[in-house]
């Protein structure tokens, strides 16, 4: 599958943001595709999130394109499962983050959108 | 017709103070279009002089972008009471086609929608297209 466009480096242009400031998807020597997340310092999450290994998607059965992209990661107190798609160049991120210990009270939810850097 | 003071509830959510500014801050900057290859509007820069705001576009040509110029924007803000500018409409006017631009900012990204008409008389469509713009860093 053609990830191609997706490795680089991502930035998210809203000020006011809780999420994700930033975030670098890269190809490892061994083939694997990973993501490094910058959460916004005092936002809802910590600010830095390590690393996760990336799985892409296509649109169709079969497509060789990719076009979204998922990742976990284990935060403190949450886990936190990221669907990723592209739409125009945009990578679009919906943040699904819940608790580690099951509390559905403190589960979040949030979409922000991220623009590539060249 | 009656004349009325609203057409909707919102209409009537507050009032501008006198002398209120409209903050333009949201729009302001160069913008990149998402887009690779967009044959579009690849670059955008959005000014404020005197008050107003201004968008300046480049067109997608090769060899080298067409220099639209700059157009005034009319703003619109998130309410009646609100200073805060939320969107905002323009027009360029070119000898062979109209194209009306309306944007918005949402969650830090410039969405832009153009309506091209054309007035050449030739067998085109008049058409719409959506794309987002991210700023230049």
């Amino acid at each position: 599958m053609d990830f191609n466009y997706f490795i680089g480096k991502w930035k998210n242009p809203f000020d006011q943001s809780k999420g994700i400031q930033s975030f670098e998807i890269r190809q490892e020597s061994d083939g694997r595709v990973t993501m490094e997340v910058q959460g916004v310092s005092q936002g809802y999450f910590p600010a830095g999130w390590g690393q996760a290994e990336v799985n892409f998607l296509a649109s169709t059965p079969g497509g060789t394109q990719a076009s979204a992209f998922s990742a976990s990661f284990q935060l403190p107190g949450r886990n936190v499962f990221l669907a990723g798609n592209i739409n125009k160049g945009l990578i679009i991120i919906a943040i699904y983050a819940l608790d580690a210990k099951g509390n559905q009270d403190n589960n979040l939810f949030v979409r922000e959108f991220y623009h590539k850097l060249t | 017709m009656s004349q009325l003071s609203h057409t909707k509830l919102d209409d009537l959510k507050g009032l501008a103070q006198p002398g209120q500014k409209v903050d333009l801050k949201p729009f302001l900057g160069t913008w990149k279009n998402t887009k690779p290859g967009s044959g579009q509007i690849p670059k955008i820069i959005m000014r404020e002089t005197e008050g107003e705001l201004y968008m300046h576009a480049w067109g997608a040509c090769t060899p080298q972008l067409c220099d639209w110029g700059q157009a005034r924007c009319e703003v619109f803000t998130d309410g009646p009471g609100s200073p805060l500018a939320n969107a905002f409409l323009a027009r360029f006017t070119f000898e062979q086609m109209d194209v009306e631009i309306s944007s918005n900012v949402k969650l830090g990204v410039l969405v832009v929608q153009t309506y091209t008409r054309f007035k050449d008389g030739s067998a085109r469509h008049n058409y719409y297209t959506r794309e987002f713009y991210g700023p230049e860093i």
